[in-house]
């Protein structure tokens, strides 16, 4: 009886809270919500993100930065469903190719042949037959993946601003913090979901050297 | 009890609404990744290795108007003979081709506000508001942009006019995105991609190793892999994406076996206070592979506008 009146609760308070709740989880353009770099003459980028995380979560986004061009990096968060700060760290990863040499050896019998080119018999008029060993190169391009962090929230501070002296993907990781419970894991009874928005900014930069 | 449950329909539901947020696994490090098509010398019985993309990765990819700021800002200039004729929308009648037509249209636009085209820019402002309509996505459009833009134009404010037309691709890319309509929004996606790498492969007369604008066309080697990336997530469920995708394979390969100039990664701080990003390995596009990739990308982009 108790367990039948506590589905019924739970039903009607999906059906008046349900949609309230998932309306107001809604993290659509939830990144023009964080604080922009307009004053130093940063512009939106439309390489943000908006999106809905669980404390504890981490998500991996790439951008592409152009030569000569500035950008700001920065995340915010609802600040009442996800505490704490969100971290970032920018990651570039290289792709270095080099060919893959491998050597492939075939045997095959062929007839023997004299010095004429002619091929040769032996007493009983059979063809003599030699073992012919031919090998050959298969060559494979192959990458070879390093990285490298380029920057990282929480040793580094709070926003990152770069230029970069030629066109480059970073990944970012946005890391939202959760409180760990034993094992590692996130505590389940502490975990909540908010919006959380990855802010890209760009201005024109400043071209100095030479070949700029 | 009651909480618990609560909880976890609301996590469904938002989860199917935001199925783009996701968890990540830990970063693999000197992971060894076979190329897209291997090279192969000797063995004609091998068959290249499929890409594999990380579902649990969100690939961006950058908008026309970053690309064309960044060539304006290294001084290129605009050639404005290669540009979509805007009179040629009224032959685009089917789903595909009005998507992807106009996202040529909208790098046409931003390509033409980077460059300052002046009067001639009103025909693309009307022809993109145009297909907005066709693929109901106007109403999500801020109905004031075109007049803005139009105000803008009368004054030539280029800064102005850039950023608004940015705004309002973001604001057309963050609709579809929310509404479901990813297949609609990879074409429109592809076809800009597709149109600024054509004007991109178009401002170069000569070839000229190491010049900005070539190194620029080699840096496309990044943003294919994630354009091919934001394309896969919806080959599956639509069949016009995985046909664009198909078409763009060659592109994709051609890319991928560019070479590389080494160098150190380096960090350092500039007097404004801006972490600078050096070095690097950087993909080299040699003559032949240049003009290899401006005749691909030149024939499907006519095939994209008839």
């Amino acid at each position: 009886m108790i367990m039948k009146k506590l589905q019924i609760i739970i039903v009607i308070v999906f059906m008046y809270a349900g949609p309230a709740a998932i309306a107001q989880m809604d993290c659509f353009q939830f990144v023009r919500s964080c604080d922009d770099g307009r004053r130093e003459g940063f512009l939106f980028n439309g390489q943000s993100k908006s999106g809905q995380f669980d404390t504890g979560d981490t998500t991996e986004v790439t951008m592409v930065a152009y030569k000569g061009m500035d950008y700001r990096i920065t995340a915010c968060a609802n600040e009442q469903d996800i505490p704490g700060v969100i971290q970032l760290r920018i990651i570039e990863r290289i792709k270095k190719p080099y060919w893959d040499e491998q050597v492939i050896s075939e045997s095959e019998e062929m007839p023997m042949l004299d010095e004429y080119g002619d091929e040769k018999f032996d007493d009983d008029g059979e063809p003599m037959l030699e073992v012919i060993t031919t090998s050959k190169t298969v060559k494979k391009r192959r990458y070879k993946m390093t990285e490298q962090v380029r920057y990282d929230s929480k040793k580094d501070g709070g926003e990152f601003s770069f230029t970069s002296q030629m066109t480059r993907k970073l990944h970012i990781e946005v890391i939202v913090p959760g409180t760990i419970g034993e094992g590692g894991l996130a505590a389940e009874e502490f975990v909540s979901s908010g919006c959380v928005g990855l802010l890209i900014e760009h201005r024109k930069g400043i071209l100095n050297g030479f070949g700029q | 009890m009651k909480q618990f449950k609560v909880i976890c329909v609301l996590s469904l539901a938002s989860s199917v609404l935001l199925s783009s947020c996701g968890e990540n696994e830990t970063p693999i490090q000197n992971e060894e990744i076979p190329a897209v098509a291997d090279s192969v010398v000797a063995d004609e019985g091998n068959k290249p290795e499929e890409q594999s993309f990380d579902p649990n990765l969100s690939y961006e990819v950058p908008t026309p108007s970053d690309l064309f700021l960044a060539l304006q800002n290294i001084g290129s200039e605009g050639n404005f003979d290669f540009l979509s004729n805007p009179s040629n929308v009224s032959n685009y009648g089917d789903k595909k081709s009005k998507a992807l037509n106009f996202g040529v249209y909208f790098a046409d636009l931003s390509y033409a506000s980077s460059f300052n085209y002046g009067p001639e820019l009103v025909k693309y402002i009307k022809v993109v508001d145009n297909l907005s309509s066709e693929l109901n996505i106007k109403s999500a459009l801020d109905k004031a942009l075109t007049e803005r833009l139009q105000e803008h134009i009368s004054n030539s404010e280029l800064d102005s006019i850039v950023s608004i037309s940015a705004d309002t691709y973001y604001q057309a890319y963050d609709y579809l995105d929310q509404n479901k309509r990813g297949g609609t929004l990879r074409l429109i996606v592809a076809g800009g991609w597709i149109e600024g790498l054509y004007l991109l492969t178009n401002m170069v007369e000569t070839y000229e190793a190491g010049s900005p604008i070539i190194e620029e066309i080699a840096s496309q080697q990044l943003t294919v892999e994630s354009v091919m990336g934001f394309l896969n997530d919806f080959a599956d469920e639509d069949a016009d994406v995985e046909e664009i995708m198909g078409e763009l394979s060659d592109i994709e390969q051609l890319f991928m076996n560019l070479e590389y100039a080494e160098g150190t990664t380096e960090s350092s701080v500039n007097d404004a206070g801006l972490t600078v990003l050096k070095g690097g390995d950087r993909p080299i596009i040699s003559e032949e592979q240049f003009n290899e990739l401006k005749s691909l990308v030149a024939e499907l982009r006519n095939s994209i506008t008839g």
